[in-house]
């Protein structure tokens, strides 16, 4: 899965479930300053992802991606190493 | 033959319809949909998991808060029920009161028209003394409704403070527990968690981040692992909900049913002890085996296993009847008394006082944990309310030491009324070594003091640590032997605690 694939799908996950517009779903955008999200969004969004893109990964490993574009590559540095697990 | 019926009730039950319908629709199907997608209950479909099957009846069904000209999101959110569940139902035919809040309706936040309604539920509760069930998901007091929210807490705390001391109050966090609710979680008995859902702070990492800088992660702040492991806050973590609601309605059972049918024989012999509790008195070995050994089968349930592990608490029961069991674990720091152990085992005491359960201690401890943290820490504070809990007991109470009671932590032993061992028990102001150690210094390197060590080790054990001895001089009432102890123990409850001052 490209990365591009990767942002497309994550804005569509951001946007269903947090009521956050898609054009806010940037590669830039910062989860916290831009799109308003707090710790338990986060939470919640690391649920989305496992559920969605297969990355089965505590809350505690997101720690430090700060924007969009960070969690994009972190999903795409996973589903490379495990293309079996891609939802 | 079909009732007619006039137009007038038509639009009665269609406005009744439509009520009901709102009503259930919480905060919108958007957000219901959302929450199923993360794989959560709503709030009624938990209360409906949690009590018998169409047993609930609501509580102030349709009230809604009156302050939408206080901000625009309370203009937008008024939904019939204001984000709260409250109402009885019942648990294995026992009458019990629910509070849930549902998530959905303003992240769940509670401002004065919920805060009335869980405050109503509790008087209902205080009145009937009914045990109360919190399912608890919410951002805590709702922040745009001020003084109201404030004001509607403070009674809620009130009145949860009054409840517990005639009633069990179970709270599970279904999910984000803040301030508010957060403390009122703490106020109940005991408190489950959802492990990667369950969050319970007085403020939130962004909160905490603007006021100290602190950059902290939500779990970190609140999660299972911290509050079930190092703060003693949480007394159970299951991997969902039904788990969790599951074992808040076994947890009623042991107060709500004192006296079950049991087909495990009361009289059972119990020679599996004889390879689980070691002669020698330094080696370690689970006390859960010896609870499953001696109490009904499957019914020990412990709780707060994780935090004060010196000193494990559980319900269980023997011939069907419901007992309070605190034990030491040898497993964990030898069973020494520490802090943590002195605060949960306290607690727990007040518990099984208040709900009339008899309280039972195994005991097996070299004392209490000797060292700087533990002075520095309070032990002193917590270990003088483990004894005031001890001394305040008005249920029967029974302790068995199966080995070694060693100095202050004789509090276990010598508390209860009823005092048994098994001929493993030594019970002495110190261990024999530790004496050896006081009395004749510390171990040459050479070893050419063995022989003299050897000798007032085994003068001291036998002029402090023979249980027969410590019998003769009045400290226990019996010597038991371990195949017996189910059996007595059995026969100690059946004789000395009246049903009804059990029931």
């Amino acid at each position: 899965m490209t990365r591009e694939a990767i942002l497309t799908q994550l804005r569509e996950l951001i946007t269903l479930n947090f009521e956050i517009p898609a054009d806010m779903v940037t590669p830039e955008a910062s989860w916290r300053g831009n799109l308003g999200m707090d710790s338990l969004d986060l939470v919640d969004m690391t649920f989305f992802i496992k559920r969605h893109f297969g990355v089965d990964e505590k809350a505690h490993a997101y720690r430090g991606l700060a924007t969009v574009g960070d969690v994009v590559e972190f999903i795409h540095e996973r589903v490379q190493a495990n293309p079996e697990e891609e939802a | 033959m079909t009732t007619k019926i006039s137009e007038e009730w038509k639009t009665l039950i269609a406005r009744h319809q439509e009520q009901a319908r709102r009503a259930g629709a919480g905060g919108g199907s958007a957000r219901q949909a959302r929450q199923r997608r993360l794989g959560r209950m709503l709030a009624r479909e938990r209360i409906e998991a949690l009590v018998d099957q169409g047993s609930f009846v609501d509580l102030r069904h349709h009230v809604t808060h009156q302050h939408a000209d206080m901000d625009p999101r309370l203009a937008a959110s008024r939904p019939p029920g204001d984000g709260v569940i409250c109402g009885l139902g019942k648990i294995d035919g026992v009458t019990v009161g629910v509070c849930a809040h549902d998530v959905t309706v303003l992240r769940g936040a509670v401002g004065s028209a919920g805060a009335d309604k869980i405050a109503r539920l509790l008087r209902v509760a205080i009145d009937r003394a009914l045990p109360i069930i919190t399912l608890a998901d919410s951002d805590g007091a709702r922040v745009p409704e001020g003084v109201h929210a404030i004001a509607g807490w403070s009674e809620v705390m009130g009145l949860t403070v009054k409840h517990r001391k005639l009633a069990p109050h179970l709270t599970i966090a279904t999910g984000l527990c803040v301030g508010a609710v957060a403390y009122n979680a703490m106020l109940a008995d005991f408190v489950a968690m959802v492990d990667h859902q369950s969050f319970m702070f007085i403020t939130g990492p962004s909160v905490t981040q603007t006021v100290t800088g602190e950059s902290v992660e939500i779990d970190d702040l609140g999660g299972p692992a911290l509050h079930f492991k190092q703060t003693g806050a949480c007394h159970a973590v299951f991997d969902d909900e039904h788990g969790a609601l599951a074992w808040a309605r076994a947890l009623l059972a042991y107060t709500a049913h004192k006296h079950t049918p049991s087909t495990d024989d009361p009289t059972r012999s119990c020679d599996k002890l004889y390879k689980i509790i070691p002669t020698a008195p330094r080696r370690a070995y689970d006390v859960r085996k010896v609870l499953r050994e001696v109490f009904d089968a499957d019914s020990v349930l412990e709780l707060g296993g994780g935090y004060g592990a010196s000193l494990l608490t559980a319900l269980a029961r023997i011939d069907g009847r419901s007992v309070a069991i605190l034990a030491s674990q040898p497993m964990a720091r030898s069973g020494c008394l520490d802090i943590d152990s002195s605060r949960k085992g306290a607690k727990f005491l007040e518990y099984a006082n208040t709900h009339g359960l008899p309280v039972i201690t195994l005991v097996d401890t070299s004392g209490y944990l000797p060292g700087l943290q533990q002075e520095q820490g309070g032990i002193l504070v917590e270990g003088a309310r483990l004894i005031r809990a001890y001394a305040e007991l008005e249920v029967p109470t029974i302790s068995v030491t199966l080995r070694k009671c060693y100095g202050g932590a004789s509090v276990l032993a010598g508390a209860s009324r009823l005092r048994f061992a098994l001929p493993t028990a030594e019970t002495s102001p110190m261990g024999a070594e530790a004496a050896a150690r006081v009395a004749l210094g510390p171990p040459r390197e050479d070893g050419s003091d063995e022989a003299r060590r050897a000798e007032f080790i085994a003068s001291w054990r036998q002029t402090h640590g023979d249980a027969w001895l410590a019998a003769e001089r009045g400290f226990f009432d019996d010597v038991i032997l371990p195949a017996e102890l189910r059996a007595h123990l059995w026969r100690v409850l059946e004789t000395t605690c009246p049903e009804e001052a059990t029931r």
